[in-house]
């Protein structure tokens, strides 16, 4: 049965009321993606010139941080930006399944949905948040375009290999303590519940932040969910290509581990607190 | 995913104030005669509608390529879904809402007859709408749990450490993971108190009647007798009933638990399906149990009339 602990606060349903939601599928026939497009009610807030794409991690990441995601675009279209979160290709409610799965679709996957938003709400200037692997293909992506003024990278993937080692680590946890038999055949191509097509994991080795020599925009927060990720690094990097480039880091030890609960899912509230209101003071 | 590479998709607001987010899965081909029953999907926990790892979108596709219609879509407060500003409870808000989608798909795709799914919650949710609603005419019931007796909480409780009682020695003894658990306890990965705690101290509790509110223990009671009446009267109805348990699942103890020596007889009839899928966890994390749980939702949506 559903808890009543999944029932929002008196403040939330306020902010419920303060935000249009519209899911739409967009893109072009045949690279169609699922979004939901947050906006302000007229008159809610202040009107903002920045309008912002929340870019998705990926796989079992993906599913524990929807709820979190869609907390902060409530709070985001609550301080009067319009937000569309999306889905990437074979992920999500997007059409398609791991046969979609590559680095290049999924940046131009970003780059669509940076597009829709613009059209969608009119603005020139957008800003992004990218979260573990979504955070490094926004970054890829925002250094080829000159309309991202602001981006948050949370607990960016600095190394695709590493990423990659960590999940399988995880998955090896994963088969030791959960009530689950592998296959006989098993080829071993699978991640905690999702594929990892022998395509995507190249793709990933060769996937480095840190050779990234575009600045990819103006202002840049990095956010270190806690000390197992450390960011400065990307900091560093991203400040020494010309970025504003700031680093916040909390403690949130368990964050991206991976939970064998429907019923539990992370919302990392200081975290949402602390986008809105860099968001809100980033210069029009 | 069979086949379910060209499905089209359509997403919808609806419900009271367009407050509540679905998707809908339309066939690849038009059908012919009758408009087949809808599949509805209804969330697992706290997941949102894609469903755990995924699994509602691929199975939702997949039925659209055999014909069906599926909707999947998050209750108030879950997904992207808004919340409501009324204070109902969740046990009614659900039941409504269920039946808001029911209309949307009746007004959008002129479906009259509807099949719930969903794991966990969601096939508790499944089973209390198919006894309330006659539009419903099939529902599949994935690790559903805590559906057969109401909500008192004392009663509860008792049933609660029955089936966690059950459950403790089934998975140790009887399981497909028995050599997996062997190979723990030798590797010293298993914390041997916590074990016999849980083994002889749960037990203990129901068997001195102590389980949660001075219950009778082990006795069978009224409202556990209520759920093989619920099942035969949803039987009468025509009703197809798919109970679908991975063998990890506490769910399949409570099964057991609940309808005890009544199990043969609730399963003896036409309408009424089960399976185990063995060696999976409750989250079907491993693809092949994705997969199977794929086939096997699929042929039992063929052999519906």
């Amino acid at each position: 049965m559903l808890s009543e602990a999944t029932r929002p606060a008196t403040d939330s349903v306020q902010l419920f009321m303060r935000e249009r939601l519209t899911p739409l599928f967009f893109g072009s026939l045949g690279r169609r993606l699922f979004g939901c497009l947050h906006q302000p009610v007229d008159g809610s807030g202040p009107a903002r010139e920045l309008g912002l794409v929340l870019c998705p991690a990926q796989g079992h990441e993906y599913i524990q941080f929807h709820r979190a995601y869609r907390k902060l675009a409530l709070q985001l279209s609550s301080a009067g930006f319009s937000v569309l979160r999306f889905d990437l290709s074979g992920c999500g409610d997007s059409p398609g399944d791991e046969q979609d799965w590559s680095l290049e679709r999924w940046r131009a996957d970003t780059a669509t949905a940076i597009d829709e938003l613009k059209q969608q709400v009119r603005v020139e200037r957008v800003g992004l948040v990218g979260l573990r692997l979504g955070a490094t293909l926004a970054n890829q992506v925002a250094a080829t375009r000159d309309d991202v003024e602001a981006l948050v990278l949370w607990d960016p993937v600095l190394s695709g290999a590493a990423y990659l080692a960590e999940m399988q680590a995880q998955h090896q946890r994963m088969l030791g303590y959960a009530h689950v038999l592998p296959a006989k055949n098993a080829a071993g191509d699978e991640i905690l519940g999702f594929a990892m097509p022998a395509a995507l994991g190249e793709d990933l080795h060769a996937l480095d932040l840190l050779s990234q020599g575009e600045r990819p925009a103006e202002h840049v927060l990095v956010v270190q969910s806690n000390e197992l990720f450390d960011q400065t690094p990307c900091q560093q990097h991203l400040a020494g290509l010309g970025s504003r480039a700031e680093l916040q880091s909390y403690s949130n030890p368990h964050l991206w581990a991976w939970i064998e609960d429907f019923g539990k899912v992370h919302v990392p509230r200081q975290i949402l607190d602390a986008l809105v209101s860099w968001f809100s003071q980033v210069p029009a | 995913m069979k086949g379910s590479r060209h499905v089209r998709e359509e997403a919808v607001l609806f419900g009271t104030g367009d407050s509540l987010v679905g998707v809908i899965t339309d066939p690849t081909e038009a059908s012919r005669g009758r408009t087949p029953p809808a599949f509805i999907f209804l969330n697992a926990g706290v997941t949102h509608r894609v469903g755990p790892n995924r699994l509602y979108v691929r199975l939702a596709r997949s039925l659209a390529s055999q014909g069906f219609i599926a909707m999947r879509f998050d209750f108030s407060g879950l997904g992207d879904s808004s919340v409501r500003t009324d204070d109902l409870p969740v046990e009614q808000s659900v039941i409504v809402e269920v039946r808001e989608a029911m209309d949307l798909l009746k007004a959008r795709r002129g479906t009259e007859q509807f099949i719930l799914i969903g794991i966990c919650s969601g096939a508790t949710v499944s089973f209390m709408m198919a006894k309330e609603d006659r539009r419903v005419v099939g529902a599949v019931l994935i690790n559903a749990q805590g559906h057969f007796h109401g909500t008192d909480p004392d009663r509860t409780a008792r049933l609660r450490d029955r089936t966690m009682a059950r459950h403790s020695w089934r998975i140790a003894l009887k399981s497909s993971f028995r050599a997996k658990n062997l190979r723990k306890a030798l590797g010293g990965q298993l914390n041997p108190i916590r074990i016999l705690k849980m083994m002889v101290g749960l037990p203990l509790r129901v068997f001195s009647g102590g389980g949660g509110g001075g219950g009778a223990g082990k006795t069978s009671e009224a409202p556990e007798v209520d759920a093989v009446q619920e099942l035969l009267a949803l039987e009468q109805r025509g009703v197809r009933v798919y109970h679908l348990y991975c063998e990890g699942d506490e769910g399949l103890d409570y099964f057991h638990v609940v309808l005890g020596d009544q199990v043969e007889s609730v399963l003896a009839g036409d309408g009424a399906s089960f399976e185990i899928v063995r060696g999976s966890n409750h989250m079907f994390t491993l693809r092949w149990t994705q997969d199977h749980l794929e086939t096997a939702v699929c042929d039992w949506a063929r052999t519906l009339p």
